[in-house]
């Protein structure tokens, strides 16, 4: 079968984002739940492939979109390994890169510790939860290496007044083996 | 005064805005009785961060008079760069004079109502999903041996030992997203609770529970109730029934087999009262709202006020069908 790497890193970045869950010294901890509820349940947070239709979009959310994908580094020859056995390929270093958008609407809160979250407190709290999970991205379990995660960082953080959401929004690149 | 009279041309004088309301509501569906939601504005912390305790609670009234002039009803293009808004429309309203003289407006009665402000909601009924029928007494029963009758509009119970009344009926409501009814007793009677049932053939575990804070409707007087038809965080935050001015809290629970996406089956409600006391309902329709968010004021004059809103979000219910 051809090699769908795109399509796996995309979909396990999906589904860390949707489990909320990283890693402590004690083992995992969960920042949220993943949502699709309208409107969500307390503690859920919807993440979605794509921009959702308008309609579509419940809040808190987190929308992934790639953006952009291309060799990264190639070897000379082509020849790699991949895997525990050393499995020899064809191949090269493979990056791809996401834009991730978080967007809290006034209606949208968390409870953390006992307290309801929102707005500010609540873009804050998923922003660096969000990172957590995305440095701890789990993508065992598939027939794509990994090799690399870079996180850029948030920006564009504050409030929209037309969208009457507060957003921010950061970006990644995962590099994986495209072994062939 | 130019920049309250902007760009609007020849101004009308002064209209009776309250005829034009009725004249236009009664013959085309421009105009219509919306109701204005104020969600609840909580406290901030030292941080200037929303907390969990309120500050004022929750205005939701039903019945204010308005004409919706809609730019753009729904736009369906894909988001990109949180391009969101769904909707834009101007919306005219009485003056605030004429607001505040509606009994749940008036600032001696709710004092948590001052004008129309920004973020201020404006629902409106886009269309209705399913009216239950009030017009024959047939699928309407107390649980009592109170007698039914109709005047071709509402559906009457005079009480005799009755604590419920119920009419049931298997219909669609899966576009709706509010339930409105209008109720009317007299004598003692006090509302209680009331109830849809969705999901399958009904049973005690399918239904959705708006528990009011117990309180008396005024004798003889219409009161329209009208609460979000959802499901998930409604749980914890609740709604409201306005009376008067005065703020009777609902509280919403469902039971474990009830599906919102699926037919009603029945509609219920529950109250306390002596026998010979009757209750009245007409009205009672799902429907699937727009609410319009006013950005921004145009125009306020002794005749009428004038908002820009927009609408923010809505749903697929084509989509929420085929994914169900």
């Amino acid at each position: 079968m051809a090699v769908d790497h795109l399509n796996i890193v995309e979909r396990k970045l999906i589904d860390n984002l949707r489990t909320g869950t990283y890693n402590t010294a004690a083992g995992t901890a969960t920042a949220w739940t993943g949502g699709g509820g309208s409107p969500p349940a307390n503690g859920e947070v919807a993440v979605y492939g794509q921009f959702p239709t308008t309609d579509e979009t419940i809040y808190p959310c987190i929308i992934v979109e790639m953006v952009a994908n291309g060799i990264e580094q190639q070897f000379m020859g082509q020849d790699i390994t991949f895997g525990a056995s050393n499995t020899a390929a064809k191949g090269e270093l493979y990056g791809v890169g996401f834009n991730l958008y978080l967007m809290v609407d006034r209606d949208s809160s968390i409870t953390v510790g006992g307290e309801p979250y929102k707005e500010r407190r609540l873009i804050n709290y998923l922003m660096l939860n969000g990172a957590n999970v995305l440095m701890d991205c789990d993508f065992s379990g598939t027939t794509t290496e990994v090799v690399e995660r870079h996180f850029s960082g948030f920006r564009d953080i504050g409030y929209n007044p037309d969208l009457e959401t507060w957003n921010a929004m950061a970006s990644m690149v995962v590099v994986f083996k495209n072994n062939r | 005064m130019p920049g309250l009279i902007g760009s609007q041309g020849v101004r009308p004088g002064a209209l009776n805005m309250n005829r034009v309301f009725r004249a236009l509501r009664y013959r085309t569906e421009q105009a219509q009785k919306v109701t204005y939601h104020r969600p609840a504005i909580y406290k901030t912390d030292t941080y200037g961060v929303p907390s969990g305790s309120i500050g004022s609670n929750e205005i939701l009234v039903p019945d204010l008079p308005a004409i919706i002039r809609p730019t753009v009803t729904a736009d369906y293009q894909q988001e990109r760069a949180g391009n969101n808004i769904i909707g834009a429309a101007r919306i005219y309203t009485p003056n605030i004079t004429t607001i505040k003289n509606y009994a749940n407006f008036d600032q001696d009665n709710n004092t948590d109502f001052n004008e129309i402000e920004g973020w201020d909601r404006l629902i409106t009924n886009y269309r209705t999903i399913y009216s239950i029928p009030t017009k024959v007494t047939g699928s309407w029963v107390g649980n009592g041996t109170g007698v039914i009758t109709s005047d071709g509009e509402s559906v009457k119970l005079t009480v005799n030992s009755d604590t419920s009344f119920t009419h049931t009926g298997n219909a669609n409501s899966l576009e709706a997203d509010r339930l409105r009814f209008k109720i009317r007793g007299s004598g003692s009677i006090q509302l209680n609770n009331f109830r849809s049932y969705n999901g399958g053939n009904k049973d005690s575990t399918k239904y959705i529970d708006y528990n009011n804070d117990n309180f008396i409707p005024i004798d003889n007087t219409w009161l329209t109730v009208d609460v979000p038809f959802l499901t998930g965080s409604l749980l914890t935050t609740g709604s409201s029934i306005y009376q008067t001015g005065s703020r009777y809290g609902v509280a919403i629970t469902t039971g474990s087999g009830f599906n919102v996406e699926a037919n009603s089956q029945a509609f219920q409600i529950s109250f306390s009262a002596d026998n010979s006391d009757t209750v009245e309902l007409k009205e009672v329709e799902y429907y699937k709202s727009v609410s319009w968010h006013v950005h921004s004021l145009k125009d306020m004059t002794d005749g009428y006020i004038i908002f820009n809103c927009v609408r923010t979000r809505g749903r697929d219910d084509a989509k929420r069908r085929a994914y169900d």
